[in-house]
This record gives structure tokens, sequence and C-alpha cells, in this order.
């Protein structure tokens, strides 16, 4: 059984952890707090109470670890104690409790979650606080959410892109819909990031099929792409960075037609004055290119030895497949 | 202008704290001992004796790990090429400056000792590399202890390195050629007094005494066997402390900060005090020292007692100008303007932050953000592919959006051990974000690295 100072030494390594975003180390260190999940939520619940936002912080993380309908109910009290803080340390914790209710399964955590968005919507959020709930809510997606973000999505006048837009279309189009959204060059490129966003960081199998749509898409923008920082650089650069995150998914199982428009996108892309834009194609040609890309890498590999590296990774992946 | 009129004039953070201490040091400080009370005595005329009774060495500071080296020569390089953007400094492990044939600026180290430090103690030829005492210091390392060895390997083969300690021994450890070393200029009495509290005035001046003996042996040596013999005789006499001292002596001619043991960047290599003077000490900017039998500091111009403890507010050294303290402390309220500390073992680090929010405040950027998610103009959590491990996604120490709408991030050292560690999280958050304005410091205001996207201009 884990002593006071051991209980004491974990929660401060728990606290850094969280501070330093490293999930999987804070994931690992949560069950070490105590002999058993009741132990662990004395701790965590005690957590909560400590005047130190980070500690606080580290508490909603390890909450959302144990999950189950307790945790919920703590954390609702405790998003309602950091909002009333009214100030930027309350900011950090409720960031961070929303994280936590969109890893809890119990469908109490969507209700929260809902009533956070209606808080939100009811006042004047910044884009980045709506984003969060957003994405939280993508996370817990379910039919009846749909009226509700619809509400709030037309309460809110926000910055395009933003994920609360993305949201709602997600809700709204089934997975052939919004293929043929995506295609549809009436639609705001801007918009069409906002659905990027969100399956950046979640992407569910019945939305794989909407990809080869959205590379289309992309295929169409290159030239505006290639030539300034505008939305069509920050469409492809999510675009790509979402079939990154998701490769093993995506790029693997992409039937060939579409593989070689990606690629062709890719090979175009790494020209990009966006170097955001232009990094994230070349790390895609590692897994959709062919030996001869290295040298259209090699003709814009960028000056800055950071982005350069990226670039020479790449070139040595593809030689080696010779 | 006389470095002692800059001195007083400006605020600088003459800190030596216990508790500003990194992370690590404080975890070092928690396994030694409390720091030892320096015995105190009062003389005529208002001056004070500190006796620092020898103990021994700490063996955590005994041994050098070569990252510790490389991140010493990053800082270094850094701050000596800070104004010569033209000269590329290539990652630690592979030192050296690029631009072959190029003056890599000699000549404005020795001018920024000198300012500093006062006149030459010694004389060094024009040209330091040519000097016998730089020779001998570039042969040391092989003489050097086994614990230290690989890093003073890496140290003493960097050319900004070796004129560094050329220098701090011409206008510094020189003053060891008297009997008894007297220090007039505030710089090297608060530089004297923090390395006594930090390790204790014998480690000091056996150093010193090394490094005198260096130099004459050295000046003196006729055929290469002489010469050989004076960097044995220093590598031998030189430990893991001695070294660390060193380093941060030969960092003082080129740091923008004045002593902060170990108030960060380089300081943190010295671990917590070992000593610590009732009250705190109160350096005045018209303060001196005498080193009296290598192992007591006589001191005028300094508070000690009480009024040290008004005038610092908790700080175990600080210097006074006009009534007021410079530094932060334990007693140092941590603002929490812009979110909680960002480590209540770190004020300094904290308030680095919070100034710096405060001033992009100011300037008119929105989304003040403190160690939160990394985020991109369009507020778009920037995440890392691939989570094996590493975290996916990072935490600016500062962020927020200028008002032209670029993402501006900036992070701070505060321990140079974690050197290795932010110089990846900076190409890491680079990388992720290649749009945004990226800066890495250390606490004194030294710029390690900076990203500006193409197109976007710095005020």
């Amino acid at each position: 059984m884990a002593n006071k100072v051991d209980v004491a030494q974990i929660r401060g390594q728990l606290v850094d952890a969280v501070k330093q975003g490293d999930e999987p180390r804070a994931r690992v260190l949560v069950p070490q707090l105590g002999p058993g999940p009741r132990h662990v939520r004395v701790v965590l619940e005690a957590m909560l109470e400590d005047p130190d936002a980070l500690v606080r912080q580290a508490a909603a993380f390890g909450l959302g670890e144990l999950s189950g309908a307790t945790s919920v109910r703590c954390l609702e009290q405790q998003l309602a104690i950091e909002e009333a803080r009214g100030d930027y340390d309350g900011e950090a914790v409720v960031e961070e409790i929303v994280r936590a209710l969109s890893r809890i399964e119990d469908a109490g955590a969507r209700a929260s979650l809902v009533r956070k968005l209606d808080r939100l919507a009811a006042g004047r959020p910044e884009r980045s606080d709506v984003n969060e709930v957003a994405h939280a809510l993508w996370k817990k997606r379910h039919p009846e959410l749909l009226p509700v973000v619809r509400r709030s999505f037309e309460q809110l006048s926000l910055p395009e892109p933003n994920t609360l837009h993305g949201l709602l279309v997600l809700l709204e189009k089934s997975p052939v819909e919004l293929g043929a959204w995506a295609l549809d060059s009436a639609v705001p490129v801007r918009h069409k990031t906002g659905v990027l966003m969100l399956l950046e960081e979640q992407l569910p199998d019945s939305l794989i099929s909407a990809f080869p749509k959205f590379i289309s898409a992309a295929s169409a923008l290159i030239r505006p792409a290639l030539n300034q920082r505008g939305e069509a650089a920050y469409f492809c650069e999510v675009l790509l960075n979402a079939l990154l995150m998701h490769r093993e998914r995506l790029l693997i199982a992409l039937p060939e037609a579409v593989r070689a428009e990606l690629r062709h996108v890719a090979r175009s892309l790494v020209a990009s004055k966006a170097m955001g834009c232009a990094l994230r194609a070349a790390s895609v040609l590692e897994f959709v290119g062919r030996p001869e890309d290295a040298t259209e890498l090699e003709t814009h590999r960028p000056a800055d030895p950071t982005f350069a590296k990226v670039f020479d990774d790449v070139v040595r992946a593809l030689r080696s497949l010779h | 202008m006389k470095t002692d009129t800059v001195f007083s004039r400006v605020l600088l953070p003459l800190i030596l704290t216990l508790s500003a201490a990194c992370t690590t040091s404080q975890a070092a400080m928690a396994e030694g001992a409390a720091p030892r009370v320096v015995k105190e005595e009062a003389l005529p005329g208002g001056w004070v004796r500190l006796s620092f009774e020898p103990i021994a060495p700490d063996p955590a500071l005994e041994v050098m790990e070569l990252e510790e080296a490389q991140a010493v020569l990053t800082v270094l390089h850094a701050a000596l090429l800070a104004e010569r953007p033209e000269i590329r400094v290539l990652p630690p492990a592979r030192f050296q400056l690029l631009g072959e044939g190029e003056e890599w600026g000699e000549r404005r180290l020795r001018e920024r000792f000198q300012a500093r430090f006062g006149g030459m103690l010694l004389s060094l030829p024009e040209d330091l590399e040519q000097s016998r005492l730089y020779q001998a210091l570039k042969l040391s390392p092989r003489y050097m202890g086994a614990g230290v060895r690989e890093a003073a390997r890496e140290l003493f083969g960097s050319p900004v390195f070796l004129a560094s300690v050329s220098m701090s021994i011409a206008v510094y450890f020189g003053a060891w050629l008297a009997p008894e070393p007297l220090f007039s200029k505030a710089f090297a009495v608060t530089l004297t007094a923090a390395l006594a509290l930090t390790v204790g005035m014998v480690e000091v001046a056996n150093l010193a005494l090394a490094c005198v003996r260096l130099y004459w042996e050295s000046e003196a040596a006729k055929t290469e066997r002489e010469l050989e013999a004076a960097s044995e005789h220093f590598g031998r006499a030189v430990g893991g402390t001695g070294l660390r001292v060193l380093v941060m002596v030969a960092s003082m001619g080129l740091a923008k900060a004045t002593p902060a043991v170990p108030g960060g960047g380089l300081g943190a290599l010295l671990g917590g005090p070992r000593y610590a003077v009732e009250g705190g000490l109160a350096v005045e900017a018209a303060a001196t020292a005498t080193v009296v039998a290598n192992r007591s500091l006589i001191l005028s111009g300094v508070a000690t007692g009480e009024v040290a403890a008004r005038l610092c507010g908790g700080l175990a050294l600080c210097s006074t100008i006009e009534g007021k303290p410079s530094g932060s402390g334990t007693g140092a309220k941590l603002s929490t303007r812009y979110g909680s500390p960002h480590t209540r073992q770190n004020p300094p680090h904290n308030e680095a932050i919070e100034k710096e929010l405060a001033a992009r405040e100011a300037a008119g950027h929105t989304q003040l953000r403190k160690n939160k998610a990394q985020l991109d103009a369009q507020d778009k959590r920037v995440l890392e592919r691939g989570t094996t491990g590493g975290p996916r996604f990072r935490k600016p120490d500062v962020s927020s959006l200028r008002p032209d709408g670029v993402r501006h991030n900036t992070n701070y050292v505060s321990n140079v051990r974690d050197l290795r560690r932010e110089l990846d999280a900076f190409e890491a958050m680079k990388r992720l974000d290649p749009e945004a304005i990226h800066e890495l410091y250390l606490l004194d205001g030294t710029l390690l690295r900076r990203h500006v996207p193409a197109g976007v201009s710095l005020p």
C-alpha cells in the first residue's frame, strides 16, 4: 500500500506530467495514487480543493481517467467553482475538466458538456473555449446533440474555422452526404476545415469513406495553397495532418486511385509557401510517395534546419524503397 | 561608462535564493543538509567578517555530465552570438562556430569582461589563442578526474569557453596573486559573495590559486613539456565543483544578468547554496570584499541580520540600490495574474512569464495563455503525431495572439540541466506550428533560439 510519502511523490509527478501535457505518463501515475480506485478517488478529490490550479488540473485529469458517474458529478461541481472564479487560473482548470469529461463514457458526461456549451453560448466566449467543448462533444457524439449544437451555433458568432460549425455539419450529415459536401465547391473552404479539425482528433470508422472526397477537394485547392498562406493552405495542412494522425487506418486503406491523387497533392504542396502545409505534405509523402519524389523534396528543401530535417528524413525513407 | 554606474542604475536580478532553484536543484537540496549558517563578526567601521567553515564537497557536484557541458556551451554561444546573427552555432555534440576564418568576437568578449570586472590583473596577448595560458587550458582536460573529463573535453574544445576562462583568470582569479585579494567592483564583490555562499570560500580560493599557478607556470614555460606540466597541475587540481565554479565565472563576462546563483540559467549547475547568512546578505553598490586566509570574507557596504531580512525580503543574497532589493526568493510573492505559478519552487520563472504576459497585454495581444496547451493562430490545438511515450501536445510558458493574428509562443529555461529537453520542445513546437513565432530564453533574458516565420516582422 502506498504510504503518505509515496502518494505525495506520485501526486507531484502527476502534476508535473499534466503540466507538461504528457498524458501517457499521467495515465500511468493515476492508479499509483492509492491501492484501489476508491483510495485514488479520495486523493484526487482532495487535490481538487488545492489552491494551486496546477494541482486541480491534475486532479481533473485523474478523475477523467477514473471515469464513472461519481467522477462526472465531482467534475461538474468543480466546473461551476472554476467558472465562478472568473480568472485565468479557473480557465485553465475548466479546460482540463472539459477534456476529462470528454474521456468519460458515462451519459452524464455528455449532459454536463451540453450544459457547459449552453453557458458558453449565453456569453461571449473565445473561439478556443468553444473549440474545446466542441471537441469534447464530438467524442460524445449522439443524435440528441443536434438541436443543442444548432441552437448554440446560431447564438454565437464565432470566426471561422471553428469546430462548433464542424460539429454541426458532422451531426447533420451522413457519411455519404459529408463526402458530397466536401466536394461541393460552393461550400466555403473554412467550413470544411472546421470539420477536419474535429476529425483530426477523432475519426470514427464510418467517416473514413469521406476522406477521398476531402483529398479531391484539396486537389482543387493546390494552386491557392501553393502561393499564399490563406485558408486553402490551412485546409490542406489540417487535412494532411488528419491523414497523418490516423495514418494506420486512413493511408493504408486508400484505394489506389485516391492514393495517387493524394501523392499528387502532397508532391505539389511540398513547394507551398505555407510551411505548415509543406511540412505535412512532405510527411505524407513518406507513406504514399515513391523514390522519384525525393528529387521534388530536395528541390524544395527549406533552408531552416528544423524544417529541412523533416524533408531529409522523408527523402531517406523514399530512397530506401528502392 | 563605468560598470558600477550601470550596475547601480539598473535593478539587476542579483539573486541568491534558497528557493529559487529549479526542480533539480531543489531535489539535490532536499537530499543534502540545510545550508550551514556562516559565522559572522562585526568589525569596527561597519565592516563584517564572514567565516565559511570548510565542509565536505557535495558528491553530486563532483561529477559533470557531458549534457551539462553541452548545455553550458549552448548558453555561452547564444550569449556571445546574440549580436552576430550571421554566425550559426551547431547543436550540442558538434559545437563549432560556423563561418570559418571569421572573427567570432574575441575582442568584444574581452571588452565585456573588462567592463564588468575592471582592468586586467594579469596580462594576456591581444590574440588570446596565442597565449600560453589558453594553450595550457586546452590541454588540461586530459588530467582531470574521470567524473568530469568528458564534460571538460567538450567545454575546453570550444574557443568561446577557452577565451572566457582565460579572461576570467586575467580579470578575476588573478586577484589571488595578492595574499588578501581585494574586490572593489560591485560586480566582483557580489560574484565572490554568491560563490562563497554557494560552494564555500575555500573551494573558490582553491580554484583561484590553481588558476594563478596555471598562469605563472604556463607563462614561464619554455618547452612543450613545461607547458604540459602546467596543464597537468591545473587539471589535477580542478574537481567537479571547481569546474562548475569556473563555468560560472567564465559565463559572467557574457551573461546578461549579474550573479544569480542558483537563480536560473547556468547558476543551476552549482545547485542550492551550502551556506547562509542569518537574515540574508544585502550588498550595496559601493561594497568591497577582501578574502582573508582563504576562508573568510571581510565585507564593507553590506547589511546582514534583520536589516538584510527587511531589505532582501527573505533572499539569501540581494543587491540593494536606493534601498530597493532586486531579485526574488522564498519571501517573494508569486504573481498569479495570468494563472497559477508555473512552479512554486521557481519564483523567477513564474515572474518572467507573468512579466512577459503583462507586456504582451499592454501591446494589445489577446488570448494570453500561461502554460496551456499549444494552439495555432486559428485556435486549433496543435497535436503531436505519434503518441508513444511523449507528450501529445506542448504547453508553452507564454502564448498569445498578436494584433496582426500571429501566434507568439515563448518558453524559458530555468535550469541549464533541462536545456536539452527545452531545445527539443522548442524544435517540436516550431515544427508543429511553423507559422507562429517561437522563442526560447534563459531567465536572465539571454535569447537561445528564435523562429520568426517568413514575412512576419518582430518589433
